[in-house]
């Protein structure tokens, strides 16, 4: 039932009063029940900032495991592109090139995926009795997928650098070496 | 360059390596002198520390000590951006296991160190395929590396070390991963190219190669244990 109020008056006040009329009857503000809501989906959105995080963290371990290994399975490849006077940063460019690509396709299938998924939850969850018509559990917002784009690239680029680092500091010599005897 | 001036002169060179804490001696204070136009094949069993005096000459090793000039320049003393410079515009290299870039072309695969030298595009390309038909190869440039025969790759290979027009082709072993037919068209392609004015310098097992060089150096623990002159140089070889 909702009792609208005329402006100004004592939201609060108006509210014990109808409880105290009724025991049965429990009454909450419009703001309060925002904030009981708000509270209730605060444990979602804990829930969903773990989940990313360790989502997250899991592809940064993966991207850097696929560089690392697609530098190893080229170190011979690239101790001879040191040998011939290809310059460190353009390896350093190369190998950071190669996690941010990963990193981005990753991300925009990701960014996909969650929308088809998303939508597809909405759709069942929407349907439960007793919801408003109208009401989301899921909703797309563009800054929020910008900034997890930002955040993809930035460890997409951080997911390089030990590779990357290795693929330059290596002996050329000695790699050479140790290709020629494998 | 004209003939009888020293591309690369080594002074009392010496490469030690630390094996299990203790100081091990690959190349032992070893002098060579090496005149532009010159083919040396560098011979001698294997851990006679033939292919460390081919990354030392190579640039690509620092030795512990002694003096090691290329076209004048003290290589040994060099930075690592200074080395990496020299290298690609200086040296040009031949590996046993031809190395090249899976995913470009043959001719992408001897342009690369021209673009990383910053030569412009119509150049490069004008050179890589001019170097393509030079090694044979000029109807195959648009091929990938999987596309081409181990001996089609050497030769790849090879016009990859020409493309900045080095003063010194080093080649480690460069018929080591070919069949015997392939072997000989290699050491005809190296022959060739002597001819034309490159400096050469080989380390291989090959008996073939080291017999067509001009020059053969025996190496026995780190040192020179004979150094022979089969062929004089050319009097005026056309540059390659």
């Amino acid at each position: 039932m909702l009792v609208a109020t005329r402006p100004g008056a004592a939201v609060e006040r108006v509210g014990r009063r109808i409880e105290a009329s009724d025991t049965r009857v429990s009454a909450l503000s419009t703001e309060a029940a925002l904030r009981f809501v708000d509270e209730r989906l605060s444990y979602f959105r804990q829930l969903a900032f773990i989940l990313a995080s360790v989502s997250l963290l899991t592809g940064f371990l993966l991207v850097t495991t696929l560089v690392t290994v697609s530098v190893n399975e080229r170190i011979g490849e690239i101790a001879v592109m040191r040998a011939i006077g290809i310059a460190r940063e353009r390896i350093v460019l190369q190998v950071m090139l190669e996690g941010l690509v990963l990193s981005v396709i990753g991300a925009v299938l990701g960014l996909g995926l969650g929308l088809v998924t998303a939508q597809w939850l909405n759709g069942i969850l929407s349907a439960f009795p007793g919801l408003p018509a109208a009401f989301d559990f899921f909703r797309f917002e563009p800054s929020a997928a910008v900034r997890s784009l930002g955040l993809i690239i930035g460890c997409g680029i951080g997911a390089g650098l030990w590779p990357a680092w290795r693929a330059t500091t290596l002996s050329i010599a000695q790699t050479l070496r140790e290709e020629a005897v494998a | 360059m004209t003939p009888s001036h020293p591309v690369l002169s080594a002074r009392d060179l010496r490469r030690a390596y630390l094996v299990a804490g203790a100081p091990v001696e690959a190349v032992r204070g070893l002098s060579l002198e090496v005149q532009a136009g010159e083919w040396v094949a560098i011979v001698g069993p294997s851990g006679c520390g033939k292919s460390t005096l081919l990354n030392l000459l190579g640039a690509i090793d620092r030795p512990t000590s002694g003096q090691l000039l290329i076209r004048g320049r003290d290589v040994a003393r060099m930075g690592d951006v200074e080395a990496t410079r020299f290298r690609l515009t200086g040296i040009g290299f031949v590996f046993q296991r031809f190395y090249l870039m899976p995913t470009l072309s043959a001719a992408e695969n001897v342009e690369l160190p021209m673009a990383e030298a910053k030569v412009p595009r119509a150049v490069r390309e004008a050179r890589a395929r001019e170097l393509l038909t030079y090694v044979g190869l000029g109807g195959r440039t648009d091929h990938r590396p999987f596309q081409l025969s181990g001996g089609e790759q050497q030769r790849v290979a090879v016009a990859r070390a020409l493309a900045n027009r080095p003063a010194l082709l080093l080649a480690d072993e460069p018929t080591g991963e070919l069949d015997a037919r392939t072997g000989e068209e290699m050491i005809a392609l190296f022959d060739r190219l002597n001819r034309d004015g490159t400096t050469i310098v080989t380390v291989t097992h090959d008996e073939e190669l080291a017999q067509a060089a001009r020059r053969v150096i025996h190496m026995r623990d780190g040192v020179i244990v004979d150094d022979q002159v089969r062929r004089p140089l050319d009097p005026a070889p056309r540059s390659a």
